[in-house]
């Protein structure tokens, strides 16, 4: 029979951030913490940008044709995390633009990140669908 | 009223075996890496780093995954030699990346993620592999 714990937060013992469970392979454990992502953002980057669905993003900022900078709710804890993310554009009836999107992150700050769309030539250019994920540790 | 579970290993109801993280699944692997520097700057289940050549990136992992292939990684790079300004001119063609060789092949190993970076190819540029300041990356599946 299945068992199942209820509980509505979990702590470590030793260090209160930091709790292993067992991998799939039943013969080494993984950091929880780590595997988490601590911030994620669904947005539309076209017009006035806007974020669709998130995890600890607390606002967007529109810096400009394709670049945009997220201020996280709760900061990490230090400039060294890991950011990726994707985007496309669409045009105004919805059919994807031919000229491709890419996206690049940057994490300059703990309390920000930069993420960048651009078309194959290097301009920046507006994305409308485009996610970001990113791990690594919290202050 | 609110419960506070406090531990520092959690396994299944035998010991021995994995719990469910029900309808999620964390993250078994990323890395924050200056590929300029050659410097590995945050990681996560990544025990060293070796510079193949220029934008060819070998990340061994200190746990491996179960399989090469049922896994997934994902990467994305900045265009800056500097960490802050992005490139101009000519340097300034989107930069690609992705999981396993691009000018030379690579097998995928479940005990690696490998990492290239290279302009992409444009009128402005060549496509070929470049290291670049940001390199990150990030890997999901099942541990061996």
């Amino acid at each position: 029979m299945a068992s199942i714990l209820k509980v509505d937060t979990i702590t470590g013992v030793t260090t209160a951030g930091s709790i292993a469970v067992t991998g799939e392979g039943n013969s080494t454990t993984t950091n929880l913490q780590q595997g988490l992502a601590k911030c994620w953002v669904n947005f539309n980057g076209g017009g006035t940008a806007a974020i669709g669905d998130s995890l600890n993003a607390a606002s967007i900022t529109d810096q400009g044709t394709g670049n945009y900078k997220f201020t996280f709710t709760a900061n990490m804890g230090n400039t060294d995390f890991c950011a990726t993310g994707t985007a496309k554009e669409t045009d105004s009836t919805g059919a994807v633009n031919n000229n491709g999107t890419g996206a690049m992150c940057h994490s300059h700050s703990a309390s920000t990140v930069e993420f960048i769309s651009f078309s194959p030539d290097g301009n920046t250019r507006d994305c409308t669908i485009a996610g970001l994920d990113i791990k690594g540790d919290l202050a | 009223m609110t419960s506070v579970l406090n531990v520092d290993t959690i396994a299944d109801k035998a010991g021995t075996g994995p719990v469910a993280l029900t309808k999620q699944e964390a993250a078994k692997f990323w890395a924050s890496y200056d590929a300029v520097a050659n410097s590995v700057l945050g990681s996560f289940n990544q025990s060293s780093l070796t510079d193949v050549a220029t934008g060819e990136h070998a990340f061994t992992l200190t746990n491996a995954f179960s399989s090469a292939t049922d896994r997934a990684a994902f990467t994305s790079v900045f265009n800056s030699i500097n960490g802050s300004a992005k490139d101009a001119g000519g340097d300034r063609a989107g930069p690609a990346a992705c999981i396993g060789g691009m000018e030379n092949f690579r097998a995928l190993s479940a005990s690696e993620v490998y990492v290239s970076s290279a302009y992409q190819a444009r009128a402005e540029s060549d496509g070929a592999a470049r290291d670049y300041k940001a390199i990150y990356c990030t890997a999901i599946g099942d541990l061996a």
